[in-house]
């Protein structure tokens, strides 16, 4: 049975267990949400030991430089050393400061940073409940901003969600880890149209890059296409609001795949409405978020109508364990 | 000789060949039923180790592995059809990008050296 170290304590797990089921069993507190290298909330450092490229997938090559791994998709291996990922990824606690509820099953948060934190709009957050319990979002605010946005969907029976869009009193405090993920603007591209889609609370990071784009003053076209199941699930936070009526030129499409819809609302798949826009810009950088389903649909069509993959930023919500 | 790899321009030209040869797979009805509820990320990661096999430059893939990881397509019926469009659009993404018909069927001598294992004979 291989034997694996966490700080100096010794832990012995069953081969082919993962580091965080062992360091688990063995009570060690890791936040772990999707358990399949996606949320990148079990991150770790590892000092000492093998590590297989799956378990560093999708991070930073700083990070990778650094050792830190996911526990989720790392197999135990004799030697192995992990300790916390360290200061960079903890980055203190936020307070909740505001919550706006545009329809009955999304939350618009606003919550105020620990000094130094400044998110780039479209980077991940994860916020962890006092119990451990974590789980990412995506940051719609500009790193200038006082206040943090984040957007909420109400799981039923989701127990982050339903603390945050329901029971967490304004004033509560939740432990923070990141910024992670590249799902940001490229700084020099101004000229380099843009394609942004989300799908339901996918909206919170494209609206974040609408909002960086138009600060930045982009001088190519962009287009921000929402998307929802019906017209009901189509919440406009403030700062959208407040974005069309500063930017005209934004071209915001609001798509629905169940009728009925108001004039200016169009009704079908938000896969088809992407190819359309995709084809009047094929030199966009394309970002997508949403539900994994729905996001890894649009990643293919989009690849196959001739985007390459290194412009093609896909952040698809995984479900939690 | 430097090899095709290299004369096609090593790491790089791979990274462009395999977004070419992946989009022309998934875009052909023959085979990509196969690429359905595939992560595209880890299947690029593949394809990409598949064809510096075949282009001939740094190894660490191999016909073992070719058995593995086909093995469950062969059991949804995988066929010697398919592995002949894989060929054929290999040599497709070669002509695209520039290398001539000795070179294709040096790729192609290589890419069917694998085929039993491929298919599990």
């Amino acid at each position: 049975m291989p034997t694996i170290h966490w700080r100096e304590q010794a832990i012995e797990a069953p081969t082919g267990q993962s580091a965080l089921d062992a360091l688990l069993n063995a009570g060690v507190v890791i936040p772990n949400a999707c358990r399949a290298g996606a949320c990148q909330s079990c991150l770790v450092r590892a000092s000492a030991g093998e590590l297989p490229p799956q378990a560093q997938a999708g991070l930073r090559d700083d990070q990778r430089a650094r050792g830190e791994v996911l526990a989720c998709r790392l197999p135990v291996n004799d030697g192995l050393h992990l300790e916390p990922a360290g200061p960079l990824s903890i980055a203190g606690e936020l307070i909740l400061t505001r919550r706006v509820l545009p329809t009955d099953s999304v939350a618009v948060l606003h919550l105020l940073p620990p000094p130094g934190l400044r998110p780039l709009a479209g980077q991940l957050l994860h916020l962890i409940r006092e119990d451990g319990l974590s789980r990412p979002y995506s940051v719609a605010s500009l790193p200038d901003d006082t206040l943090i946005e984040l957007h909420v969907r109400q799981v039923p029976g989701g127990r982050m969600s339903t603390t945050l869009c329901d029971t967490a009193p304004i004033g509560a405090r939740f432990g923070v880890r990141g910024p992670f993920g590249d799902c940001t603007l490229r700084d020099g591209e101004q000229d380099r149209p843009l394609l942004l889609v989300g799908v339901g609370t996918g909206l919170a990071p494209m609206l974040g890059l609408a909002r960086d784009a138009y600060a930045r003053g982009w001088r190519a076209p962009v287009t921000l296409i929402q998307a929802g199941l019906n017209e009901a699930a189509l919440y406009q936070p403030e700062a959208l609001t407040a974005l069309t009526a500063a930017w005209p030129g934004l071209d915001w499409r609001r798509v629905v795949l169940q009728a009925p819809a108001s004039d200016g609302v169009e009704v079908g798949d938000v896969v088809e409405a992407a190819k359309t826009s995709y084809a009047a810009a094929p030199s966009a950088r394309v970002y997508l978020c949403g539900d994994a389903a729905v996001v890894n649909r649009l990643r293919r069509a989009l690849f196959l109508a001739g985007a390459s993959l290194a412009a093609l930023h896909a952040d698809p919500f995984t479900p939690t364990a | 000789m430097a090899s095709l790899y290299e004369r096609l321009g090593g790491e790089a030209a791979v990274n462009v060949a395999v977004e070419r040869f992946y989009r022309r797979m998934l875009g052909d009805e023959r085979v990509a039923d196969y690429f359905d509820g595939v992560d595209m990320d880890r299947q690029m990661a593949k394809q990409k180790a598949f064809l510096t096999m075949v282009f001939g430059g740094p190894a660490n893939y191999s016909g073992k592995d070719m058995r593995a990881a086909h093995a469950h397509l062969v059991t949804r019926g995988l066929n010697d059809g398919h592995v002949d469009a894989v060929i054929e659009h290999l040599g497709g993404v070669l002509k695209e990008l520039g290398a001539a018909d000795a070179d294709i069927a040096e790729v192609a001598a290589i890419a069917n050296s694998v085929r039993d294992h491929v298919l599990s004979r």
